[in-house]
């Protein structure tokens, strides 16, 4: 009798990111908790609430439930989400697996749209986290279309709380205990970012039951992606490029195009690679892999050697990356798609504003400021400006229709990056063809990481022509 | 704070530390070089500058000083500078909008040659009515480097240092995963301290130390994982230690570094305040005497009876459980103590609370509660006493309670009265009245009536505030002061 009296005064709360139980969880759940002898009571990490409100259900156990404390909010039914069939079977299956999990999408296939229906039919705040400004930006003009309720956006120097909010993995990260109970549901745009070392505890520290994660790669190479499942839950559903290619997807060319050193570039690119060999060789060193060359820039902190080395090697890069030639190829190929919608892309910012300095092209680089980005972008989307060129800022699940034309300057051999660059360019119209433009230095190291970087298309070069 | 790629550590064993910059040599002339770049740079174009720097980097590097110490000493620097748009005819968001968008209604989307930009730039200048240099110049205004240096505040090269090897131990403590901070300082010291603990969102669990009392500090997620989420919050607490005069921590950090191959490895960093010649100077922190008018008027009150127990005002902190709780005042005699805590808002609920934490604590409380707030039903037992009042304590309400738990002997009323000046063989002038008291001791006279053997002597007592370190000892003037 003494049992049921006790286990019936049992009570959550949510304490900073965690779970506080009181008095004391009953032996069932002991595994979840851990005894904090700092305050005297058992706490747990906030994500693990849903499997305790499951778990006491289960054994029938009365408890007060002090979690959640959600943002207050309107009527949540949307207007104008219709989805694509792929879109419709992609929510049920997330429904199905309980409201949890990652749906996998090719870029350019609509995956903002599924985490709005998500919303829609959740019906609950709300909190959408995303990796970048532009993403926060068109996040939140989707949101605004498509619901009537009060909106937040966190990150850019803005910091407001609504029933529907967009913030930043930066942000969440380090507001994650303010944020952890005011949103029964997550949403991760491009959630291969969540399982990094930091940013883990945006979804650990929150209590959301719900959780959904949006992404075209979930795999990450640091093999980080086995948290996933934990964090926000398993992939639910999947489709690959060539399964959307067509209808979908635009049909698209992959041109690569190879340009050579300078006399002057190439002299030097060899002085330098001697230089670099020549150290690994005198420490009888091998270079096989990203770990070596982590050691050696671990080495180059307090060994001047091996600073010297990595200081070639960073050299020698540049010249790669940014060789003359590639800039009068660009202007070649610019010369074949006049009135075409072109995105350029590069590596370093440093060519990106030769670039726009020399053909006078808008460039979106984390160094613009924030009105002249959200000027671009918009021009852009419009058709006021065919051509932008950008580095890094453009990959990730922007929306840029109509655009036609991709060219990479440099990037690195990330099959990732080189999938979302594609994606730029495959938003579907009747009879086009997108054309991709590889831009290689021959001879030298970027012939691998243009090999490497390709790997991410998956039985997609038979599509291409 | 440095970006973590600018850390510099040495490591011996399981014990890590920055690597500190020393006051002298290479360090103190790649500091006071810097600094005088950033002061030629006022008022020129902030590209300028980093050319200025990217030379000086070189330079400095094949003198064979460490990079990360340079640029860890630029980004100090860089924050103390004050940047500001170039003066131009035009706006140049505007200049540029009107550009882009003249490329793109004449050549559709960029131009391929000289005739092509020509072109351009004639138009919008017309457009504008600006000159082409105008226009150019306004195009390129918004990268960094078109920027004017308007104002530099310039450390000197030794402070600079300081400020760096601050920077460097907070930037070790990023990955601190739990810090312990051990303190020997006043009550209201550790009020401050633990007042931003708290604010932080961390928690502590405090011991009680043979001098002083040592807090573990960590974050509410921290006994469930090993995480770093905490350790930007920890270095917080560094520059506060700066003000104290008696500090010690011990961190335990979690590195990933070339010995380990990558795997988490961890270390400790100790330091204490015998390294603080290496940091900036920090004033001590000047005390606000008194939260309340109603200690203030007690403290007054109880002084003027010039009762046997002397009062301390918010006496070192003691340790209630796991937790520090600094008590108003403490009753002292004999090296034995009393406390007081004087409650002036309160609710039923915080009552309950703050008998309930007291209760653990070893030494005897007072705990005075104003009941012109209402009725309470909160009774003292055990170590506490409970005392009621209206508005204002009076010493009254409190003496017998501090007289039955601290009886004073008779033989101790006794005191003896001497010729001080006679004795010390000397002026008195500038002393405390607790240097005074030590003095006479070692000469080995105890139980002596101090005020009244000063007033003989033809002295007289200045209170700044309520211990005899605060009393400073003057001659009186005039005629009737030559005993």
């Amino acid at each position: 009798m003494k049992r049921i009296q006790y286990y019936g005064l049992l009570r959550l709360r949510y304490s900073q990111g965690t779970i506080v139980i009181e008095p004391e969880p009953p032996p069932p759940l002991l595994r979840f908790f851990r005894y904090d002898r700092r305050v005297g009571k058992y706490r747990c990490l906030s994500y693990l609430y849903r499997d305790i409100v499951e778990e006491l259900s289960r054994l029938g156990l009365d408890f007060i439930d002090e979690v959640l404390l959600p943002m207050e909010c309107g009527e949540l039914s949307g207007k104008g989400l219709k989805l694509r069939d792929y879109q419709e079977e992609a929510l049920n299956s997330w429904i199905s697996a309980g409201r949890r999990g990652i749906v996998v999408l090719p870029p350019g296939t609509g995956k903002t749209i599924v985490g709005l229906k998500a919303i829609e039919l959740t019906g609950t705040p709300t909190l959408i986290v995303v990796p970048t400004l532009e993403l926060l930006d068109q996040w939140y003009r989707r949101l605004r279309s498509a619901f009537n309720v009060r909106l937040g956006v966190f990150g850019g120097g803005e910091k407001r709380l609504g029933c529907l909010t967009v913030i930043t993995y930066d942000s969440a990260y380090i507001n994650a205990e303010l944020l952890g109970n005011r949103f029964p549901l997550l949403i991760f745009d491009e959630v291969h970012h969540l399982p990094s070392e930091g940013y883990r505890h945006i979804a650990e520290l929150s209590a959301a039951p719900y959780r959904l994660g949006l992404t075209a790669t979930p795999e990450r190479e640091d093999g980080l992606h086995v948290h996933l499942p934990r964090l926000v839950g398993p992939v639910v559903y999947r489709k690959h490029v060539p399964e959307l290619s067509g209808k979908y997807l635009s049909e698209f060319r992959i041109v690569r195009i190879g340009v050579r050193l300078t006399e002057e570039e190439r002299r030097r690119y060899k002085e330098l690679s001697a230089r670099f060999k020549e150290f690994f060789k005198r420490r009888g060193w091998r270079l096989r892999g990203v770990e070596d060359f982590e050691r050696l820039i671990l080495r180059s902190g307090r060994d001047r050697e091996a600073r010297e080395a990595l200081l070639a090697w960073l050299e020698a890069r540049d010249i790669v990356l940014n060789a003359k030639a590639k800039i009068e190829k660009l202007a070649e190929i610019l010369r074949w798609h006049r009135g075409d919608r072109i995105i350029i892309f590069t590596e370093h910012n440093k060519l990106v504003r030769e670039i726009s300095r020399r053909f006078l092209i808008p460039e979106i680089s984390y160094k613009s400021s924030g009105a002249e980005r959200r000027e671009v972008m918009e021009g852009f989307r419009r058709g006021v400006y065919n051509a932008i060129v950008t580095s890094k800022v453009l990959e990730e699940g922007i929306d840029v229709p109509e655009a036609n034309v991709a060219v990479i300057l440099s990037g690195t051999g990330s099959s990732r990056e080189f999938v979302q660059r594609l994606g730029r360019i495959l938003r579907p119209r009747e009879g086009k063809v997108a054309i991709l433009y590889e831009v290689v230095t021959r001879g030298t190291k970027e012939t691998f990481i243009s090999r490497k970087r390709r790997r991410g298309l998956r039985g997609a070069s038979e599509l291409s022509a | 704070m440095l970006p973590s790629s600018l850390l510099r550590v040495r490591i011996y064993g399981r014990s890590i530390s920055p690597s500190y910059a020393r006051f002298g040599g290479e360090e103190l002339e790649i500091s006071r070089a810097l600094i005088d770049l950033y002061r030629r740079s006022v008022s020129g174009r902030y590209g300028r500058l980093l050319e200025g720097l990217e030379r000086l980097e070189r330079e400095a590097e094949k003198r064979g000083v460490d990079y990360r110490l340079f640029r860890g000493l630029n980004h100090l620097l860089s924050r103390r500078l004050v940047l500001r748009k170039p003066e131009l005819p035009v706006d140049p968001l505007l200049v540029r909008r009107k550009v882009f968008r003249t490329v793109n209604e004449l050549y559709g989307g960029f131009v391929l040659d000289g005739l092509e930009r020509a072109e351009v730039f004639k138009r919008v200048a017309a457009e504008l009515g600006v000159s082409i240099e105008d226009v150019w110049r306004a195009f390129n205004a918004v990268y960094e480097e078109e920027m004017i240096v308007e104002e530099f505040l310039p450390p000197s090269p030794e402070d600079l240092l300081r400020e760096y090897n601050l920077s460097l131990t907070q930037t070790l403590l990023f990955r601190c995963l739990r810090l312990d901070v051990t303190l020997d300082v006043t009550g209201y010291e550790a009020k401050i301290f633990l007042r931003r603990v708290k604010r932080l969102g961390l928690l502590y669990m405090a011991e009680k130390l043979p001098r002083g009392v040592r807090l573990s500090i960590d974050g509410p997620a921290s006994i469930l994982k090993h995480t770093e989420r905490y350790g930007t919050r920890m270095a917080k607490l560094v520059p506060l230690l700066l003000h104290f005069r008696r500090w010690r921590i011990e961190a335990l950090i979690s590195s990933r570094g070339r010995r380990s191959r990558g795997k988490r490895r961890f270390y400790w960093f100790r330091l204490s305040d015998r390294a603080s010649y290496l940091l900036p100077r920090r004033p001590v922190i000047e005390e606000e005497l008194f939260d309340s008018g109603v200690e203030e008027g007690f403290a007054r009150e109880y002084m003027r009876l010039g009762l046997p127990w002397r009062l301390l005002r918010e006496p070192e902190p003691l340790v209630a459980g796991t937790h520090i709780f600094i008590p108003d005042f403490a009753f002292e005699h004999d090296g034995r103590r009393v406390y007081l805590e004087i409650v002036g808002f309160w609710t039923e609920d915080y009552l309950r609370r703050k008998v309930e934490k007291l209760s653990v604590l070893r030494e005897p409380i007072i705990v005075a509660i104003d009941e012109s707030l209402g009725e309470f039903k909160v009774m003292g037992e055990g170590n506490i006493h409970v005392v009621r009042f209206r508005g204002s304590l009076l010493p009254g309400k409190v003496v017998p309670i501090v007289r039955m738990l601290l009886p004073v002997r008779a033989e101790t009323r006794v005191k003896r009265v001497v010729n001080v000046e006679d004795v010390l063989g000397g002026e008195l002038d500038g002393l405390t009245l607790g240097e005074l008291e030590r003095k006479l001791r070692a000469l080995g006279f105890k139980d002596v009536d101090l005020l009244e053997s000063l007033k003989r002597s033809g002295y007289r007592v200045r209170w700044r505030g309520i211990s005899p370190e605060d009393a400073f000892i003057e001659r009186v003037k005039g005629p009737e002061g030559a005993g």
